[in-house]
């Protein structure tokens, strides 16, 4: 556990050198990484949002980070997104709502080649809607 | 060879301070600047740097930027290694003092900062450089802020401080097949 600890808080640490990553905190034993995001505006209703990966447990042994939570409430196009429609979840009195954003067939979470780093350009994507086929 | 005059240009220096002399190399101009001798040579680049309005990359602290010394013949020589080594330490005799900061094609992809070997590069030639080191059949190369993929094997521009992104394609639906 040490060790997940160790690779997340140094991916952490060397991110947050750079202003990518905020913080990471826990939620019922489950570990976030709490970002801050630019979009484009519009169509999205702000430049920047706050997002949350969900960081499994085994992470140092190869489990990939998938999909983000985005803060509400936002817009896009002057109304809702249809991809954001996951779970919510509270966290320091925000709510976050989980967004169907995953890696294409094909290019899955490859270990040793992306790290947490790749994974927020990833679901930076999201809002320029890169590379996505099944658009909304 | 311009030369910027300045209220520390004075040539009589305190036992604490040094003058050095320092330019961007490529330009014309050059300053007479006061440094101290227990500044580090990073120190020496900076104020160089900053004295052109120059901002060092990707950061004042870990610059990619290089220091030289400009020889009595007007050479450059080879990019100092350890620029730690502080004033008093380094320089041994007046040659040594007038230094050129070299400006790099400094650019970053994602958080990783690199130096383009020339100013026009394909994605391919970007992704596979070692302090980049993405593999191209994964990702995708876009500029900051485009939803625009690069071609693969089209030259782009880079230039100092421009900024790509690397991006896994995404999908909305079904998480992976795979994972």
């Amino acid at each position: 556990m040490a060790a997940a600890q160790d690779i997340l808080e140094s991916q952490v640490a060397s991110l947050t050198t750079k202003g990518l990553v905020a913080r990471r905190f826990k939620i019922n034993e489950q570990t976030y990484v709490e970002s801050t995001i630019q979009a484009p505006a519009p169509p999205w209703d702000r430049s920047t949002y706050t997002i949350l990966v969900a960081v499994p447990v085994a992470y140092r042994v190869g489990a990939g980070l998938d999909g983000f939570y985005i803060q509400l409430p936002y817009k896009f196009n002057d109304g809702a997104h249809s991809k954001v429609n996951g779970a919510t979840l509270v966290a320091d009195k925000r709510t976050f709502q989980l967004v169907s954003w995953h890696y294409a067939d094909g290019k899955e979470w490859m270990q040793g080649q992306d790290t947490l780093e790749t994974h927020l350009v990833h679901c930076r994507g999201f809002f320029f809607h890169r590379g996505a086929r099944n658009a909304y | 060879m311009g030369e910027t005059s300045t209220s520390i240009n004075s040539e009589a220096t305190s036992h604490s301070t040094v003058q050095i002399v320092g330019q961007i190399l490529g330009s014309d101009q050059e300053i007479k600047l006061k440094v101290e001798r227990a500044d580090t040579l990073l120190e020496v680049m900076q104020k160089v740097a900053n004295h052109f309005g120059k901002e060092l990359l990707p950061n004042e602290t870990n610059p990619l930027d290089r220091l030289h010394i400009v020889n009595k013949a007007g050479q450059v020589e080879p990019a100092i290694q350890d620029l730690a080594q502080i004033v008093e330490d380094f320089i041994h005799d007046e040659h040594q003092k007038r230094f050129g900061v070299e400006l790099v094609l400094a650019f970053r992809v994602n958080a990783r900062w690199s130096v383009a070997p020339k100013p026009s590069m394909s994605p391919r030639e970007i992704l596979a450089l070692p302090e980049i080191n993405l593999d191209y059949q994964s990702y995708t190369l876009y500029r900051l802020n485009s939803a625009e993929p690069l071609p693969l094997d089209i030259a782009t521009n880079v230039t100092r401080g421009s900024a790509f992104e690397a991006q896994k394609d995404g999908k909305y639906g079904c998480r992976s097949r795979h994972s």
